[in-house]
Order: C-alpha cells, then sequence, then structure tokens
C-alpha cells in the first residue's frame, strides 16, 4: 500500500494508470450488473414474496456483487485478498459484540422449544401482558392480546421471566372476594353461596368449591368463595356466579356494605347522629 | 308354617305386587312409547313433555324450528306426546330456540333415546361403606339425551338432555382427568325400582374381598361406554362389575354386557371401550 501511495504522490506511470482504470472499470461493471440483477430479483418475485423480503434479497444480491467489484477492483490495484482477510477478521469480532443479544435470543428460543412451558395456542401471561401465542420463532414470541394487538416479546426475556400459563391445564379455579356487612349470619351467606354454585351448571362439583373466611375487615366480613370450571367456560362462569350472588343476596336480603367510617365528637362523647332529608324544602339562612 | 313368607297373608301380598306391577308396567309403556316417529303437518307446531323437558316442534316448508325449556323438577316424569302448541314462548332466559333449515322438511320427526355423552360422577345422597367380603348391588339412574331427527334422516337435528347436570371433574388431581356430569343418586340396593321414563339405569355390582371396609363416597359411571336396552322395567344399560382385591390394589373395573332379561337393545354405546382408555376412566369409579 505505501508502494500505491508513494507511485500516486510522484506521478503514476503508464500501467499504473492502466490498472486503476481496470479496477474502476472492473467496478463499475460489477455495480451494473449488480443493479441489473437485483431488477431481476424484484421482477421474478412479484407476488411471490412480501415487499419486506423483496427488498431484503434485492439488497443481498447488489451488495454481492458491489463487493466482489471491490475486491476485483482492489486486486486490480494490487492488493492482495490478505487485506480483507485480516479486516474480516475485525469485522467478525465487531459483529460478535453486536450480535450477543441475537445470540442469546437465538439460544434461549431453543430452550424454549425444549422445554415447552407453552406451545402456540395457548394463552400466556408474561408480566402485564396477556395473550394467546401465534408464533414461536428463532428471536422472539409473538402474542395477539384479547383486545387483538401484536406483541413481540424476545426469547431471552421469556426465559428470564416468569410466565404464567392460562391454558396449560384443563380445569382452572374462580376466587371471589366477598364482602357481606357485619350484622349477617356467615353460615347462611355460606349456605346461600353454596346453593348458587350448585344451581349454576358451569360450575364444577368436583372439585368442590371453597369457603374461606379471610377476616374482619374496616367495614365488612371479608370472605372468600372459589369455585372451580372448565377451562373454557372459564368467562362465562365468573359473570354468571357474579351475577347470580348478588341477585341470591339481594333475594336473601344479605348486605354487601360499602365502605364505612365512625365519627366522634370527641373521646368519650356519643358517635354524631346522621339525618338524611328526602325532599325536605331548603331554607336559606343569612348571616 | 305359620308366620312364614308362604303363610296366606304372605301370598295375598305377592299377587298383590304382581297385579300392581302389571298395571304399573302397563301405564310405564305407554310413558315409553315416545321413542318413534311422529308425523308433523306443515304449518303445524306441536308439544311434546318429555320428563323436565318442555319441546316445541314447528314445522316450515323449509326449516325446522325448536323451542325448549327445562322443569325445575330434574326427577319429572310426566309425558305427553303431541300436544298442540298453543302459545310457544320467546327465546329468553331458560327457553332456547334454533332454526334447522333444509331445502324441504320431511313429513315429520323422530324422537329416539340415548346415553349422556360424558361420564356421569353419580353422589350417594347418603355416604356408603361396603363392607368387607362383601358383595352388593347398587342401582344407579340417569338422565337420557332426546335425539331429535327428520323421519328417514340417519343426521339428528339436536341432542337435548332431559337434565342438564352440573359439569363436574373426574380426576385424581386438577392436571389429569376428563369432564364429566354430576348428579345425585340413592343409590337403591333394590331392583324394585319404579321404571322411569326419561331416566335409565346401571346396575353396578361391587365387590369388596379386602379385609376393611370400602368408602363410597362417589361413582364415577363411564355412561359413552354403555349400550342401551329398554324393557318391561324401563331403559337399562349394561351393568358394571367393581372388585375391590385386598392389599391395596386398585379395583378392577369391568363392564358387563350380558343383556338384561326381557330388554331389547335399543342404541349401541357412543365410545366404544379401549383397554387403557376405560380403565383409565374406570379406576377412578369409586372415590
Amino acid at each position: 500500500m505505501n508502494d500505491w501511495l508513494q507511485t500516486i504522490s510522484l506521478g503514476a506511470p503508464p500501467d499504473r494508470a492502466l490498472a486503476v482504470a481496470r479496477a474502476v472499470i472492473v467496478l463499475a461493471l460489477a455495480l451494473g450488473v449488480g443493479r441489473l440483477a437485483s431488477g431481476a430479483i424484484r421482477r421474478m418475485s412479484d407476488g411471490r414474496l412480501s415487499p419486506q423480503h423483496k427488498m431484503l434479497a434485492r439488497r443481498v444480491v447488489f451488495y454481492t456483487f458491489a463487493a466482489l467489484g471491490v475486491v476485483s477492483g482492489m486486486r486490480e490495484l494490487g492488493f492482495g485478498l490478505h487485506v480483507f482477510v485480516g479486516a474480516a477478521g475485525v469485522l467478525t469480532v465487531a459483529l460478535g459484540f453486536a450480535s450477543q443479544t441475537s445470540a442469546s435470543n437465538l439460544i434461549s428460543g431453543l430452550f424454549l422449544i425444549v422445554e415447552a412451558p407453552f406451545v402456540i395456542g395457548e394463552t400466556i401471561r408474561v408480566g402485564d401482558t396477556t395473550g394467546e401465542v401465534v408464533a414461536i420463532d428463532l428471536l422472539s414470541v409473538k402474542l395477539r392480546t384479547f383486545d387483538n394487538l401484536f406483541v413481540r416479546i424476545p426469547n431471552e426475556t421469556l426465559v428470564k421471566s416468569q410466565i404464567t400459563n392460562l391454558s396449560r391445564f384443563p380445569i382452572r379455579r374462580l376466587d371471589m372476594t366477598i364482602g357481606v356487612a357485619y350484622r349477617e349470619d356467615i353460615r347462611r351467606v355460606r349456605e346461600t353461596l353454596e346453593d348458587v354454585a350448585r344451581d349454576n351448571p358451569l360450575c364444577l362439583e368436583d372439585p368442590p368449591p371453597v369457603f374461606i373466611f379471610l377476616g374482619y375487615g374496616d367495614s365488612a366480613l371479608n370472605l372468600q368463595f372459589s369455585v372451580w370450571a372448565a377451562r373454557d367456560n372459564f368467562l362465562p362462569l365468573r359473570n354468571s356466579m357474579h351475577l347470580e350472588i348478588k341477585e341470591a343476596f339481594d333475594a336473601r336480603g344479605i348486605e354487601i356494605p360499602f365502605p364505612h367510617r365512625t365519627l366522634y365528637a370527641g373521646s368519650d362523647s356519643a358517635p354524631l347522629p346522621v339525618r338524611v332529608l328526602g325532599d325536605a324544602p331548603r331554607t336559606g339562612t343569612r348571616g | 308354617m305359620a308366620g312364614g313368607p308362604w303363610d296366606a297373608a304372605g301370598i295375598a301380598s305377592f299377587f298383590a305386587r304382581r297385579v300392581a306391577t302389571r298395571s304399573m308396567a302397563s301405564a310405564m309403556a305407554s310413558e315409553l312409547d315416545w321413542h318413534r316417529s311422529f308425523e308433523i303437518a306443515q304449518g303445524r307446531a306441536v308439544r311434546f313433555v318429555l320428563g323436565p323437558l318442555e319441546l316445541w316442534v314447528q314445522r316450515h316448508p323449509r326449516d325446522w324450528t325448536l323451542t325448549w325449556r327445562r322443569g325445575a323438577d330434574a326427577m319429572g316424569a310426566d309425558v305427553e306426546l303431541e300436544r298442540e302448541a298453543g302459545e310457544v314462548p320467546e327465546p329468553g332466559p331458560g327457553v332456547e330456540m334454533t332454526r334447522y333449515l333444509c331445502e324441504r322438511t320431511a313429513d315429520g320427526i323422530a324422537l329416539s333415546a340415548r346415553l349422556a355423552d360424558r361420564a356421569v360422577a353419580s353422589r350417594p345422597e347418603v355416604p356408603i361403606v361396603v363392607q368387607p367380603h362383601q358383595q352388593i348391588s347398587l342401582w344407579i339412574s340417569t338422565p337420557l339425551w332426546i335425539r331429535i331427527a327428520e323421519i328417514g334422516d340417519e343426521v339428528p337435528l339436536v341432542e337435548l338432555p332431559v337434565v342438564r347436570m352440573s359439569d363436574s371433574w373426574a380426576g385424581r388431581d386438577t392436571r389429569s382427568g376428563t369432564l364429566c356430569y354430576a348428579t345425585r343418586t340413592r343409590a337403591r340396593t333394590s331392583d324394585l325400582v319404579d321404571p322411569h321414563p326419561v331416566r335409565a339405569i346401571t346396575r353396578v355390582e361391587v365387590s369388596n374381598r379386602g379385609d376393611s371396609p370400602l368408602p363410597v363416597e362417589r361413582i364415577n359411571l363411564p355412561v359413552p361406554h354403555l349400550t342401551l336396552y329398554l324393557g318391561p322395567r324401563g331403559w337399562l344399560t349394561s351393568g358394571l362389575r367393581v372388585v375391590r382385591e385386598g392389599g391395596g390394589r386398585e379395583p378392577s373395573v369391568e363392564v358387563n354386557e350380558a343383556q338384561p332379561q326381557e330388554a331389547t337393545r335399543v342404541v349401541p354405546p357412543r365410545q366404544q371401550a379401549d383397554g387403557s382408555g376405560l380403565l383409565q376412566g374406570l379406576q377412578a369409579l369409586l372415590q
């Protein structure tokens, strides 16, 4: 390379000028052929490839011819292939550093395929995202959310995250937290809930419903009532159970209270009385 | 011998029961007569009552309109056939309506009986315990499905259960098992039960050859694998034979395909039992 630079500074002899001309012609030819080949690819792939894949194919073809033209041109100028081998080595190291994330996604994808925590068609939850798995690809998994949004999750993220598979098992439990007024008879409430579950055909008899007393809340007795349903019936059961429990409570006079607060005027005084006025006329006061 | 079963009172009682049985049999024979074809003129609407199921059938030139609802009494045994429909209820809560379209409706419909399309988990109203070295027979009834088809058509319009049984789960845990139906049974130990026009009776022979009592909390009947018969004693199915040997081994289960006396085979099993599937299903027969 030093000889070549020296030659330029001293004025190129005729054979060197010819070499430069040949190099330029070779490069120009390569670029021309590359452009023609790229155009041919575009015409041949009309209707066969997506626009994205078509663009990718055209660029690969063009840059291949361009690279061949550059290599041939440089050889005409006297530069050996070892120059490019050295550059390729440096380029490989750079690519390695740049693609470590992609490599991690690729390897994570292989682990996901082997471990199979989910398959296409199942519904999973990753973080705040819940959706149906529509594709498991080399670098990422694609989900379709219930509001029809497309979500791409890198495989590396999935391997490092907690995945909840909502479709793996054929039955699923619905947990309902219910608050009832303190004046209610808990046994009577339990019987009411169990009657509602028994009368709902979507609610599985086995495993049996679970009744749990959670505790004495600020404004209500907190209860948990859990029922099982077939996975496909989970949403209809959820809606129907809440509706039927409300109806049963209303029919039996069981109160679901609003939050309560008791006001005291002082430490030893009686609670402040509150009287709700209906249609009483308003009387304005002055002063 | 005074006081024995063949004294005057005993003989009188014996003949009285035979007369009552014959009267009951002739009445039941008419109630079982729904299993046949019914010609329905075009533009006409007729009503059927089959136990808890109330069915309206309307024939139009190019469609059949079926409307149905179920009563609250799951053990209802009323049968009314081909009555004038009167006012057909509108679809709504508890009332379903579907139209079945074709190029030209046939002359009428054919009603036939089917067994349930899933296993039925029957829970005794009172827990049962079979003592060691004892063999008992239990008679358990399950509701029928009514198959409605055009006369001469193999493909049915619809199959309707006379009772919408509650869903349940038959499996050793919540990860593996099968969906089934749940029902309650009195688990009679005598075959002197009143025939029911829309329920089929299955005889389950339980033989406890072990040294410890065998509690029976639930009986999972593999109904789709049973054959349906019809006789003077009503609808019957293939029997089941369960043998529990000692030593903690699982009970062995087999379907008793012997045809009940005086009964005619009506419908083959919905599913043919393969060895592993049936055994797996029946391994949960007694829980």
